[in-house]
């Protein structure tokens, strides 16, 4: 029998499509009050959804899809049999931010840039974090990511992560707080871009009457950060997109961008170091290269700086680099800052370089290398995410509720091995979104990956990307292990 | 542009032209053997094998013409199949899919595609395959209609010229030598082997597109000499070597000019050379002295073009000759 209307799992008593969407008391709804009363930044969308039939939403999704595949934008998943290109999927319902959230969240965003920058300025030279105690020593000159060869090195205007992808999550309040930074090589901005267009065809005129903030600049944007590293140098610095090639999984979005940008996609094999300056090889002649935005991983960038096997890199790129010759954005190094132990102490960098009190609060996380801290996560693994610290993607992860008792067993050994390596936390009932699958909209969960810009000053644009998961109950929304991605509309 | 990026429109282009000539002499000799048996046909599937310079059918492949003509045209194994050739051109294209329009990869795309769809050719075609090489012939046009229209007739799109007209030159001096190495066969041996005869002219012309317009020039009688002027030395058809010369010369000068650096390169020389060598030629000196003779200076010449088109533009030392910006 059907339980009560109002209780945690009944399906409501709203019309289609939305006729079998669960409210779950325990999660916040983007969409859904927990009464089933729509927000009211959604009610035009709720209205607006009604008056479509089936057929008509489905051909909706068909064409949003051939758009996606017109064009291209794909990515590739590791591990897959095939290694294939996919369509990353993408679900017609947007997501809807009000403009109060929004600003808050800016603020918030803003204020942890400028501390990691200043946080990374500290630890590669004065210390003075360190001395003071604030974070421990050993960890972040034990943190894998922390590169002893950009001690004494200040890279242009100090500014150590151009673009920085940081994670948000809702919790049951509905509050944004912060999952991850990602401050190496964060990707996804060219589906923002690309889901942007095509919610714009998907749903024009409510585009239009609901006031969305514009973000079709973010390559403009991008681009004036990166030349802003080379400014006092020249001002019409030579600006490429430095990628591993046409396998690399987001190599879609490096392609995109370069060209948005007006700039050169190279490969390492096309820059060339001489006197300890870049230069790029062109039927031309060799031209001198002023910044480079690379995405590839600081191991493989020089050969002879680091892993002597990498075959993407370019020899003696970083002699030049920290001779000045050339900007590279990100900088090396820069993983220390976003190293999943490092990320705790986050809320306390901000209080020490800026003498405020952080904006947006960090998730609860459990330092394992504190016995009581090990011993309590320990206990209620099947509670908890566990995270290797230095991976992304989802990947070396334990989502303790779906966990196995040999995979909790696994991870067991692993913290044990190595307690510095891992974090966790507790799991969180992140927010649902509504979803059009199978002919209805359904709930699904969902995070945000806003990209901050840091050029001369932080410059965020507005929105970013909703990744979900798309597969019912799952809380992964990376598209490596079946996500997707969702239109961001920031109201103006 | 980027040297590799050039390098990439330059093979692409390569492997589309060598692609497209091999569709085209397949058919006409798929064709032009559809009533012949045994011995001869074979013979003349071997000489398509030669003058494409085909690596040899694999060990315990039976080698009949059926087998031939499917390992030119379909099989992934043999690097210069019309199938090897449409998948490396697409390749290439890939890499420089930011430079091409969305046209020209859309095109280059879909040809692929169906090349992909038509399979390994073991189980035969209805229509003997006449579509499959129409085809890659049709989509090879498509290509380079569009290109044709929305390149910019820059840097990139000289490059793509360049590959074009090279790999052409290079496939009908081929042709041509093999094609007149039979004609100094003695006529006495009237074996499987034996001399050109009327029908191989006409194969060779239609290779080369250039029946209609040779009937024109001349007569429907093929004389030796008058198919080597026309092929050869013809200052007008497309499908002359040539014009194919003298095309490489505009492209080479081209690039000089805008690499903005002093003084003819090496490329250049080589290209005027080839191309005067053929303009100031006279079809009755070329036959007296043998024309096997000329044609061995053209491959050379071809040659020596693309390694110094490649030392000057692509993959020269960067401690060298230039002077850094």
């Amino acid at each position: 029998m059907t339980p009560p209307a109002g209780s945690p799992e009944s399906p409501t008593t709203l019309p289609y499509p939305f006729d079998e969407y669960p409210l779950d008391a325990s999660s916040y709804d983007e969409m859904f009050e927990h009464d089933g009363t729509p927000r009211p930044h959604y009610r035009a969308i709720f209205d607006q959804l009604q008056r479509f039939t089936r057929e008509q939403l489905e051909r909706r999704q068909q064409a949003a899809d051939l758009t996606f595949f017109n064009q291209g934008v794909t990515f590739t998943v590791y591990g897959d049999d095939e290694g294939t290109e996919r369509i990353m999927p993408f679900d017609l319902v947007p997501r809807i931010i009000t403009s109060a959230e929004w600003d808050r969240v800016e603020r918030g965003l803003a204020q942890r840039v400028q501390a990691l920058n200043l946080f990374l300025r500290d630890v590669y030279n004065e210390q003075r974090i360190l001395a003071d105690g604030i974070v421990p020593r050993e960890l972040v000159l034990g943190c894998p990511h922390y590169l002893p060869q950009m001690q004494g090195f200040v890279p242009p205007g100090g500014v150590y992560t151009t673009v920085v992808g940081t994670d948000l999550v809702r919790i049951e309040t509905g509050e944004f707080v912060v999952l991850e930074d990602n401050l190496r090589v964060p990707s996804g901005v060219s589906y923002m871009i690309a889901n942007r267009g095509v919610t714009k065809k998907v749903f024009p005129t409510l585009f239009q009457s609901y006031g969305v903030r514009p973000t079709d600049q973010y390559a403009a944007r991008l681009r004036a950060a990166l030349q802003h590293l080379a400014s006092d140098r020249t001002a019409r610095p030579r600006i490429v997109v430095l990628t591993p090639g046409i396998h690399n999984s987001a190599y879609f979005e490096h392609s995109f961008l370069a060209r948005q940008m007006g700039v050169e996609l190279v490969e390492g094999s096309d820059l060339v170091v001489k006197d300890q300056v870049v230069y790029m090889r062109t039927t031309r002649g060799p031209r001198r290269v002023d910044v480079i935005y690379r995405r590839i991983d600081d191991d493989f960038l020089d050969p002879l700086a680091f892993r002597s096997d990498s075959m993407l890199g370019v020899p003696g790129i970083f002699q030049a680099y920290r001779a000045g010759n050339v900007a590279i954005a990100n900088a090396l190094g820069a993983g220390v800052a976003d190293d999943k132990a490092v990320y705790t102490y986050v809320p306390e960098l901000i209080r020490y370089y800026l003498d405020e009190e952080p904006i947006l609060p960090n998730v609860e996380t459990y330092r394992l290398e504190d016995p009581k801290e090990r011993d309590h996560v320990l206990a209620n693994l099947e509670r908890m995410v566990v995270k290797a610290v230095g991976q992304s993607g989802g990947y070396g992860m334990l989502m303790g509720p779906s966990s196995t008792s040999a995979e909790r067993a696994e991870f067991k050994a692993k913290i044990l091995a190595d307690p510095r390596g891992y974090i966790a936390q507790p799991v969180l009932r992140i927010s649902t979104a509504p979803c059009f699958t199978e002919g209805r909209v359904q709930p699904r969960h969902v995070d945000l990956r806003p990209y901050i810009l840091f050029g001369g000053k932080v410059d965020i644009v507005p929105g970013g990307l909703t990744r979900v998961a798309l597969r019912k109950g799952s809380l992964v929304v990376n598209s490596s292990q079946g996500g997707g991605t969702k239109a961001t509309w920031v109201l103006d | 542009m980027l040297s590799r990026v050039a390098d990439c429109l330059y093979w692409m282009s390569r492997y589309l032209e060598r692609a497209q000539h091999t569709a085209r002499l397949v058919d006409v000799y798929r064709d032009i053997t559809l009533d012949q048996k045994g011995a001869r046909a074979l013979a003349r599937w071997r000489l398509v094998n030669e003058e494409l310079e085909l690596p040899p059918l694999p060990d315990g492949a039976q080698e009949d013409p059926r087998e031939l003509a499917r390992w030119i045209s379909y099989d992934l194994l043999n690097e210069s199949s019309i199938a090897s050739s449409v998948h490396r051109a697409r390749e290439n294209a890939r890499s420089v899919r930011e430079l091409i329009s969305t046209e020209m990869w859309e095109s280059i795309n879909l040809l692929y595609h169906r090349v992909r769809q038509a399979g390994d050719g073991r189980v035969p075609a209805e229509d003997g395959g006449a579509s499959y090489y129409k085809l890659v012939m049709d989509g090879v046009y498509l290509f380079h209609g569009h290109a044709q229209s929305t390149l910019s007739h820059n840097e990139g799109w000289q490059f793509v010229r360049l590959g074009q007209h090279i790999e052409r030159a290079q496939m009908i001096a081929r042709q041509l030598r093999v094609n007149f190495r039979l004609c100094s066969v003695a006529p006495s041996n009237g074996g499987p082997d034996g001399p050109a005869d009327h029908l191989d002219w006409i194969a060779l012309m239609k290779s080369c597109l250039a029946l209609e317009m040779y009937c024109k020039a001349y007569s429907p009688q093929f004389e030796p000499a008058l198919v080597a002027e026309f092929l050869l030395l013809d200052a007008k058809f497309p499908y002359s070597v040539r014009f194919c010369a003298e095309h490489i010369r505009e492209s080479l000068d081209e690039l000089a000019v805008q690499s903005l650096q002093p003084g003819s390169k090496r490329s250049q020389l080589l290209a005027g050379r080839l191309a005067s060598m053929l303009s100031y030629a006279q079809v009755e000196e070329v036959m007296a002295e043998g024309i096997e003779n000329l044609l061995e200076r053209v491959a050379l010449l071809c040659d020596a073009i693309h390694e110094a088109l490649y030392a000057e533009y692509i993959h020269y030392a960067v401690e060298e000759e230039h002077q850094p910006a």
